[in-house]
C-alpha cells in the first residue's frame, strides 16, 4: 500500500498534512501518536470511510481513492468492536460472506475454520453482550479476516482490555499476523504496544509523520524531540558544541561539564544542541563512593521508586532540571538504594547518546 | 447528611402523593365501580357482583371490539408504512436545521388541539371539500364521492393524529444505532440495501414495536374521531365507554370495559419492558 501526499481537513483544520507512506505486503505497522494527531483519520482514509482532499492511495498498485469501503480489499477492526448486537457470534463472523451471497455450507465451513484459528469455536452461539472484552475483540478480528483482506486495519483494538489480557492479545495478534501473512496496520497511543508488536512504527503528531522506523530505530535514534519524548522516557540536557572534528565532537553540558564523544552528526561549532539519554543509559553513584568526580553532573535525589528489577530515581540537578535514572540491581550492588535528598553523581555510558538540534 | 435525608423523603412523598391522587385512587374507583352493582335507591350500599363483566360477553359488544381492533391495527400499519420512512429520512439527514424542521413539522400539529384538527379534516374530506375538488379537477374522479363518514375517514383521521407517536419512537431507536455498526457493515461489503435490511431495520425493532403499541392503544380510545369522521356508524371501544357512562348512565359497564382495556395496556407495557431488556441491557 502506498499513500502519496495525502491531505485531509475538517472545517478548515488540517488533520492530515501531506503524508507519504508505503507499506510492504505482510508488514505489521503501528501508527503511534497522541490523541488528535490524525492517526485515526489516516486509518479511516485507508479504510475508505473518508476521502482525501488531495493525494492518492494505492493498494496493490491500484488507485483506490474512489472505491467505497465495501469494495476495498481492506477490513477494519473498530475500536469498540462494533459487533452487531442482534446477531450471535456465528452470524457476526459470517456477515461478510453472507453479504457476498456465498453458499450456506461454504459459510459454515469458513466460520468454523476462523473460529478455530482464533479460539472462538465454543462461543459461536453467544450474543455479543454475553462476551468478555477479549472475546468481543476476537470476534471482531474473526469477522474482519474471514473476508481475506489484503490489509487489516486495527483502531486501538486493545485499549479497552486490562493490562494482562492486552499483553496476551498483543502476542496473539502478532502470531496471527505471521500465520495469515496479511498486512496489519494498527493505530495506538500506547508506545509499549507499538514497540513490542510491530515491524515498523510510524510516529505521528499534528497530522505529520515525525518518524518511520523499526521499533529499535525509533526508540534508540529518535529523529526529533517529540519522538524522543513520546516514545519512552527521555532525559534532555542542554548543551553547546565547543569543539568539532570529523571524528569527535565536544559538548559543554548544562554549562557544567565537558563531554567528548564520537561525531555521528553534522553540528557546527558553537551551535546549541540537546543531548538525550534514556533513563536506563544513565549511571549514578553516591558522591562519597564515586570513582570519578570530574566531569560528572551532581544532583540531589528527589524520590525513588522501587520497580522490582530496577530502581527508578528522580534527580534534581544543580540547574534545577529534573531527570530520571533507571538502574538494575546487580551483584555488586544488591541493596543499592538512595536516601531522599542524598547528593549523587550522574554519568552515562559513552556513545549511547542522541544529539538533536535545539528546536525550542 | 440529615437535611439531605429529609429532602429525599419530601421528594419521594410528593411523588407518591400525586401518584396516589392521579393514578391509584381513580383506578381503584374504576375497579370498584366495575365490580359492583349499582343501586339507585342506596348509592352508597355497594354490592359485589361480576354482572358487569358478564355483560361484556354479549355478541353486540364483540362486534365493537373486533371493529376497534381492526381499525387500530390498520391505523398502526399505515402509520408504520408512512412514519418509518419519515423517521429514517430525519435520521439520515446530516444538516441539523433540516433535521429540526422535519421534527418540528411533525410535533407542531401535535401541540394544536386535536379537536380543531379533526374539524379541519372534515373540511378537507367532505363532499364538496378540498380533496374531492382536487380529484375532480385533475379528472381522476368524474364527480365528488363520499369520503367522510366512513371507516376510511376514521382511519385517515387516526393516522393523521397519531403518526407522531410512530415517528418519534422509531426515530429515537434509529438514533441509538451506533454509526460504527453501519460503517462496519459497509466495511464487510454490505451495500445500502443490505445495511438497511440486515442492520438498521432489525436494530430499530424496539422503536417499531413501541410505535405500533402506542398508536394502537391511543386509537382504541379516540372516540371523538369516530364520532366526527365516521358518523355514528363506527362504534369503537372508546365510544362504547363514553356512551355507557354519559348516555346510558351505566357506570358499571363503562368501568368494566375500561378495566379490561387497562389490563391489556398493562400486559402490553410488560411485553414492552421485556423487549427493551433484550435490546439495550
Amino acid at each position: 500500500m502506498v499513500l502519496d501526499s495525502i491531505s485531509k481537513s475538517y472545517d478548515g483544520n488540517l488533520i492530515i498534512d501531506n503524508i507519504d507512506l508505503s507499506v510492504k505486503n505482510g508488514e505489521f505497522i503501528s501508527i503511534l501518536g497522541p490523541s488528535g494527531c490524525g492517526k485515526t483519520t489516516l486509518l479511516r482514509l485507508i479504510g475508505g470511510f473518508e476521502k482525501p482532499d488531495s493525494g492518492s492511495i494505492f493498494i496493490n498498485n491500484i488507485k483506490v481513492n474512489d472505491i467505497s469501503p465495501s469494495n476495498r480489499k481492506v477490513n477494519t477492526v473498530f475500536q469498540n468492536y462494533a459487533l452487531f448486537p442482534h446477531m450471535n457470534v456465528f452470524a457476526n463472523i459470517a456477515f461478510g460472506l453472507m453479504i457476498e451471497g456465498k453458499s450456506k455450507s461454504y459459510v459454515e465451513k469458513e466460520v468454523k475454520k476462523i473460529a478455530e484459528l482464533i479460539g472462538l469455536e465454543k462461543l459461536l452461539n453467544r450474543m455479543p453482550d454475553q462476551l468478555s472484552g477479549g472475546q468481543k475483540q476476537r470476534t471482531a478480528i474473526a469477522r474482519a479476516i474471514i473476508k481475506k483482506p489484503v490489509i487489516l486495519l486495527l483502531d486501538e483494538p486493545l485499549s479497552a482490555l486490562d493490562k494482562n489480557l492486552r499483553q496476551k492479545m498483543q502476542i496473539e495478534l502478532k502470531n496471527l499476523q505471521k500465520d495469515l501473512g496479511i498486512t496489519f496496520i494498527l493505530v495506538t497511543h500506547d508506545q509499549e504496544e507499538a514497540l513490542s508488536i510491530s515491524d515498523r512504527v510510524v510516529v505521528m503528531n499534528n497530522g505529520i509523520i515525525q518518524q518511520i522506523g523499526t521499533p529499535r530505530d525509533v526508540y534508540e535514534t529518535p529523529n526529533n524531540i517529540f519522538v524522543a519524548r513520546f516514545v519512552g522516557e527521555i532525559n534532555i540536557f542542554d548543551a553547546e558544541v565547543t569543539n568539532v572534528t570529523p571524528g569527535r565532537i565536544s559538548l559543554l553540558v548544562e554549562n557544567e561539564i565537558l563531554y567528548d564523544t564520537k561525531n555521528k552528526w553534522s553540528f557546527k561549532l558553537g551551535e546549541k544542541v540537546k543531548l538525550l539519554f534514556r533513563p536506563e543509559d544513565l549511571r549514578t553513584d553516591t558522591v562519597k563512593n564515586a570513582k570519578i568526580l570530574q566531569n560528572v553532573l551532581i544532583g540531589r535525589v528527589e524520590s525513588t521508586r522501587y520497580k522490582g528489577a530496577t530502581l527508578e530515581s528522580s534527580i534534581v540537578l544543580k540547574s534545577g532540571k529534573e531527570i530520571k535514572a533507571s538502574e538494575f540491581f546487580d551483584e555488586d550492588d544488591e541493596d543499592f538504594d538512595y536516601k531522599i535528598g542524598e547528593k549523587i553523581t550522574v554519568n552515562w555510558i559513552n556513545g549511547w547518546e542522541v544529539i538533536l538540534r535545539d528546536e525550542e | 447528611m440529615k437535611n439531605n435525608d429529609i429532602f429525599k423523603k419530601i421528594v419521594i412523598a410528593n411523588t407518591f402523593f400525586w401518584i396516589v391522587i392521579t393514578a391509584v385512587i381513580p383506578n381503584l374507583l374504576l375497579l370498584i365501580a366495575s365490580l359492583t352493582q349499582q343501586q339507585y335507591e342506596q348509592p352508597l350500599n355497594l354490592r359485589f357482583s361480576l354482572e358487569n363483566f358478564h355483560q361484556l360477553f354479549s355478541p353486540l359488544y364483540f362486534k365493537v371490539y373486533l371493529n376497534s381492533i381492526k381499525i387500530s391495527v390498520f391505523t398502526a400499519i399505515i402509520c408504520l408504512i408512512v412514519g418509518y420512512p419519515y423517521a429514517y429520512i430525519i435520521y439520515k439527514e446530516d444538516r441539523v436545521y433540516i433535521k429540526n424542521i422535519l421534527l418540528i413539522g411533525i410535533l407542531m400539529p401535535f401541540w394544536t388541539s386535536s379537536l380543531i384538527r379533526t374539524y379541519s379534516i372534515i373540511f378537507i374530506l367532505q363532499f364538496n371539500g378540498i380533496l374531492n375538488k382536487i380529484l375532480v379537477g385533475f379528472g381522476i374522479l368524474q364527480r365528488p364521492v363520499n369520503i367522510l363518514y366512513s371507516e376510511s375517514a376514521v382511519i385517515f383521521g387516526m393516522v393523521y393524529t397519531l403518526i407522531p407517536l410512530m415517528i418519534i419512537p422509531v426515530y429515537l431507536s434509529l438514533r441509538r444505532i451506533n454509526n460504527d455498526l453501519v460503517e462496519s457493515a459497509k466495511d464487510l461489503g454490505a451495500h445500502s440495501f443490505q445495511i438497511f435490511f440486515r442492520v438498521i431495520l432489525p436494530l430499530s425493532k424496539s422503536g417499531i414495536t413501541s410505535g405500533c403499541f402506542i398508536v394502537m392503544l391511543s386509537s382504541l380510545g379516540m372516540f371523538y374521531l369516530s364520532d366526527l369522521l365516521g358518523g355514528s356508524k363506527n362504534i369503537l371501544i372508546g365510544n362504547l365507554i363514553k356512551d355507557q357512562i354519559l348516555l346510558g348512565g351505566n357506570y358499571g359497564i363503562g368501568a368494566a370495559i375500561s378495566t379490561i382495556f387497562y389490563i391489556f395496556v398493562l400486559l402490553g407495557v410488560l411485553i414492552q419492558k421485556e423487549n427493551y431488556k433484550i435490546n439495550f441491557d
